[in-house]
């Protein structure tokens, strides 16, 4: 994800804003895997028939929003809606932009939010007064 | 430590599974597969309501007529070439596949809605192929299958005379 895409503004989406969608794509939620070790929190989500140039990854403070348009086949059927999968999160304010990143692997986001160093878990230096 | 996810996705755009027969109506005798797999589904995932792609029917499929050839596509996000099988015996196509997914060594799962998947399914052809000439491709998760109409079921052209 570029810098500029995470420091973009945006009021979080109401339910009405699903009438104002693109039209021809029908909305839909991917089905998503959340998994997380020390180093990061990683996020699959199932985006068959979307191609890079057709995601789109914000973070604005804790929420994280995922999209991802089908690409729509030369000569396909017309009655065949192409989707767009959306979903968005709430991640801890600990998740910095910049150590998001995005990958496509056969139709599967991956999505990495890094931990910044004060998320990890710390020793803390117990003194005797 | 584990951090909490909090998911604000389910409910958000309501259930989006209303269509999926429109989807479909270009596939005869499916109903009653559709019908088998949205329990299966409903018993692994659960509360995913408003899940699509791959959830609670099986993967969305369309099959239509282009002109000299028939197209089939099929979301299969996740599926490597290995895991598809494809057969064409008479009037009828099948396809059917597996999908694991692991958890990679290290890793706390926090939520799973993919999950391991196994589907198989048929569709009468309308039209007769040629197995032969038929090719495959998967690719960004989508299967699409190019099946060319056997010489006898191509489109006609006819010329039109002036009396």
């Amino acid at each position: 994800m570029s810098k500029d895409a995470a420091m973009v503004t945006r009021q979080p989406q109401t339910p009405d804003e699903t009438t104002s969608q693109p039209r021809g794509y029908e909305r839909a939620l991917p089905l998503v895997d959340v998994l997380e070790n020390d180093d990061e929190i990683l996020i699959l989500a199932d985006m068959p028939g979307v191609a890079a140039h057709g995601v789109d990854v914000r973070l604005e403070r804790s929420e994280l929003s995922i999209s991802g348009r089908q690409a729509v086949p030369d000569g396909a059927e017309p009655a065949w809606r192409p989707l767009e999968f959306a979903r968005a999160f709430t991640v801890p304010d600990s998740v910095e932009a910049e150590r998001v990143s995005a990958e496509l692997h056969g139709g599967v986001l991956h999505l990495r939010l890094g931990k910044g160093d004060h998320a990890k878990p710390k020793r803390i230096q117990v003194t005797s007064g | 430590m584990l951090t909490r996810i909090n998911d604000w996705g389910l409910g958000r755009w309501g259930d989006l599974g209303g269509d999926l027969e429109a989807s479909f109506r270009a596939l005869d005798g499916l109903r009653r597969e559709m019908d088998r797999w949205a329990t299966d589904f409903d018993r692994q995932f659960g509360g995913v309501a408003g899940g699509r792609s791959l959830s609670r029917v099986g993967p969305r499929m369309s099959l239509y007529d282009a002109g000299s050839e028939l197209k089939l596509r099929v979301e299969l996000p996740g599926f490597q070439d290995d895991d598809v099988q494809l057969s064409i015996d008479g009037g009828t196509i099948t396809i059917s596949g597996e999908r694991q997914v692991g958890t990679p060594e290290g890793y706390t799962v926090h939520r799973r809605e993919r999950g391991d998947l196994t589907f198989s399914r048929s569709a009468t052809l309308p039209t007769k192929v040629d197995p032969e000439k038929s090719t495959a491709l998967l690719e960004h998760g989508i299967l699409e299958v190019t099946l060319p109409k056997a010489p006898e079921a191509q489109p006609k052209q006819i010329a039109v005379k002036v009396g």
